[in-house]
């Protein structure tokens, strides 16, 4: 288990520089997805859920995706993997279903007017709502990512953690744009 | 050859020298292990500081690591810059590729490859502290931090310093101490080696030492003391014995002495015994044949005597010449007579019929029984009164007769005749030597003695015979037959005297008789 376990890791961290400097002799250079899938796993391991949230959920991550089927792919990468001590289960999940028993929950580009909706659904529930497309931050989105000269960054929506009872690091704060939404 | 030095220092020297260099080594020593404790706990401090910020370095790079944000990651190391002694901190990736680093200005040095694990290392000038960054259980990459030692070592400078100067100052403290705290162990001893000094030069037993302590020192002192007292108690004792020792010995000396003495004088008078005997032998043999022979010729004597008075009267007319031969027949045979008498009288002595007789009238009655002639002059020195001596006066008179014809005959061309008497006192009376038991006389102290004294200016007697004088059948007269002094002596001891004599050739001679005194009862023959 843990040898494989590792192997994984060094793949995903080979992925992450190869984005990062491009350096990696690796034959597949990681995809902009890729680099997603990576940070959103890592999300996982600098926000703390409160601790109801979690014993609902079991020993099972979700990580919901909703609307981006690219992404949703390279998620599979993530599948199975432990992260705060649960095991991440990717589920693509129909749009007007209410995401309530995720734990991460991606919204794609393509739900962008669907967004006020998605977020009511899971406002009470402990989401860790992660989006990119510009502008999500300031709607309530906690994480979103943006495109920095050629590089994956984030912007984190503290409040909209906080409200959600979310905990976020101040590592990853010190490395995100804090975005300042209602 | 410290041996030798410390043999000839003086204890106080020592002292102080055995305890500042034990002070100095316990000083060296603690100082040394405190220095080193120092050392290795400031070097520990130090470990422990860059750990910790290591730890924190990591914890902030996790997220810079886990999300790609090299930006971050060399922000957070340069947040070490606050400590100059870092020389540079390097985050790695997993992989070990260098994701992040800072290098004080001066560090020019390419970084080294990345340490696996956390932990620490140590060189001559560097401490390394490697620290992984670990994210949720995983390992995500590792911080390596270098720091020089620049400010352990001006540490331990600094305590240096101050050890150097607090130990020196402590040696000084000690030293001083010690100079006046060696007084209380070397001041009794001094005090003692002066005691024995004095003692061994001066022979001085009776000193003591002073006991000031009651260590040992004190017991030494004490001990000496105690020596001394013996040695002093053993010189007394010996003083004494020497003492009784010579006196002993003198004693025995002494006795030796008499003893010789007496040795002498009893090997004197066995000699003189035997003089005696022998003359007494002669005397007795002689006595016998001169008795016989005086008996035989008395008579013959008598009736020539007889026969020349007879002719002198049947021959009235006769010539001269005739009568003048007659005489001088009548006068020999009175000699003959005389001497015929004294030989017979000599050895038969008849026993003293001793009565109360006075001085005066035995001197007078003797002395006009004698011849003097014209050329000597008489002289009495008599005083007044004397007491009557207890002799016999027919004895006595006979025995001044002889000394009186003696003195008359000594001056044949004349000189002077002197006479005394006195009254004598003698607490001891002066034995003659004849007297074979002088410790027989019963002796009276302060008994009176009458002391004749008959003396002339004659021709004196010469030295050699003064001991034969008074020897029977010794003479120096041409007519005589050497009985007269010895009769004499003979006489004056029987009536409890003795007779002495005193002489000087070509001067004179002086017999003294000493007789006992009326009433005094002091001679009794036992």
């Amino acid at each position: 288990m843990l040898p494989r376990l590792l192997i994984f890791v060094v793949f995903m961290l080979s992925a992450v520089f190869a984005a990062g400097e491009a350096s990696c002799a690796e034959p597949r250079k990681p995809t902009e997805h890729d680099v997603k899938a990576a940070f959103i796993f890592n999300f996982a391991k600098f926000v703390d859920w409160p601790p109801g949230k979690l014993q609902e959920s079991g020993t099972i991550m979700n990580v919901c995706v909703v609307g981006d089927a690219p992404l949703g792919a390279a998620l599979e990468a993530i599948e199975g993997k432990i992260a705060g001590g649960k095991r991440i289960k990717i589920k693509l999940e129909p749009p007007q279903q209410s995401q309530g028993n995720c734990s991460i929950l991606f919204v794609g580009d393509s739900e962008k007017e669907q967004l006020g909706r998605i977020l009511e659904t899971v406002k009470n529930a402990s989401v860790l709502t992660i989006g990119d497309t510009k502008g999500f931050g300031q709607q309530g989105v906690m994480i979103n990512f943006f495109m920095e000269e050629k590089r994956v960054r984030f912007e984190i929506n503290p409040k909209a953690a906080g409200r959600a009872g979310l905990k976020v690091s101040s590592n990853l704060l010190k490395i995100a744009r804090i975005v300042g939404a209602p | 050859m410290i041996g030798l030095i410390l043999k000839k220092m003086q204890i106080k020297h020592k002292l102080i020298m055995i305890n500042l260099f034990t002070t100095g080594i316990a000083l060296v020593l603690s100082g040394a292990v405190l220095r080193i404790n120092e050392f290795v706990s400031s070097r520990d401090a130090l470990i422990s500081d860059l750990t910790a910020q290591a730890r924190i370095i990591a914890d902030n790079c996790a997220a810079p690591l886990a999300f790609n944000d090299q930006k971050a990651a060399a922000e957070t190391l340069r947040a070490l810059k606050a400590s100059p002694n870092i020389e540079c901190a390097i985050a790695y990736d997993k992989e070990g590729k260098v994701f992040a680093d800072y290098r004080r200005t001066d560090i020019k040095a390419p970084p080294p490859p990345a340490p696996v694990g956390n932990g620490h290392s140590l060189n001559d000038n560097h401490v390394q502290i490697f620290q992984g960054i670990v994210l949720d259980r995983e390992t995500i990459g590792s911080v390596y931090i270098r720091s020089d030692l620049k400010k352990l070592f001006s540490q331990m400078i600094r305590y240096g310093i101050v050890a150097a100067v607090t130990m020196a100052a402590v040696f000084a403290l000690a030293l001083v101490l010690l100079l006046k705290l060696q007084k209380v162990i070397t001041g009794p001893l001094s005090n003692l080696a002066q005691t024995m000094q004095v003692v061994s030069r001066d022979k001085n037993y009776a000193v003591k030492a002073d006991i000031d302590s009651e260590d040992e020192i004190g017991s030494l002192a004490k001990g000496f003391n105690e020596m001394l007292e013996h040695i002093r108690g053993r010189d007394l004792k010996l003083q004494v014995e020497i003492a009784e020792r010579k006196r002993a010995e003198e004693e025995v000396r002494t006795l030796n002495e008499d003893l010789e003495q007496k040795v002498e004088e009893r090997t004197m008078q066995l000699v003189e015994a035997q003089e005696e005997l022998v003359r007494g032998e002669k005397l007795a043999m002689l006595g016998l044949i001169a008795g016989g022979m005086g008996n035989e010729l008395r008579n013959p004597l008598g009736v020539m005597s007889n026969a020349v008075f007879f002719l002198k009267e049947v021959m009235p007319d006769a010539d001269e010449t005739v009568k003048e031969y007659l005489d001088i027949i009548g006068h020999e045979i009175d000699n003959s007579q005389g001497i015929i008498s004294d030989l017979l009288d000599f050895y038969r002595i008849k026993t003293p019929r001793t009565k109360a007789v006075p001085v005066h009238d035995l001197i007078q009655l003797s002395l006009g029984r004698c011849t003097i002639p014209d050329n000597v002059s008489v002289r009495f020195e008599l005083p007044e009164t004397l007491p009557n001596a207890l002799v016999d006066p027919l004895q006595m008179g006979q025995v001044l007769r002889n000394l009186i014809t003696n003195a008359v005959q000594a001056m044949p061309n004349g000189g002077s005749l002197r006479i005394g008497a006195r009254k004598v006192s003698s607490s001891r009376f002066q034995v003659s030597s004849s007297d074979l038991k002088p410790e027989t006389l019963n002796l009276k102290p302060e008994t009176d003695f009458i002391e004749i004294s008959v003396q002339d200016t004659g021709t004196g007697i010469a030295a050699e015979n003064m001991n034969k004088l008074f020897q029977p059948l010794f003479s120096t007269k041409s007519r005589g037959i050497g009985l007269g002094l010895a009769f004499s002596k003979n006489l004056t001891e029987a009536n409890g005297g003795r007779i002495e004599v005193r002489s000087r050739l070509k001067e004179g001679t002086t017999f003294t008789v000493v007789i006992p005194v009326e009433g005094d009862g002091a001679w009794e023959k036992c």
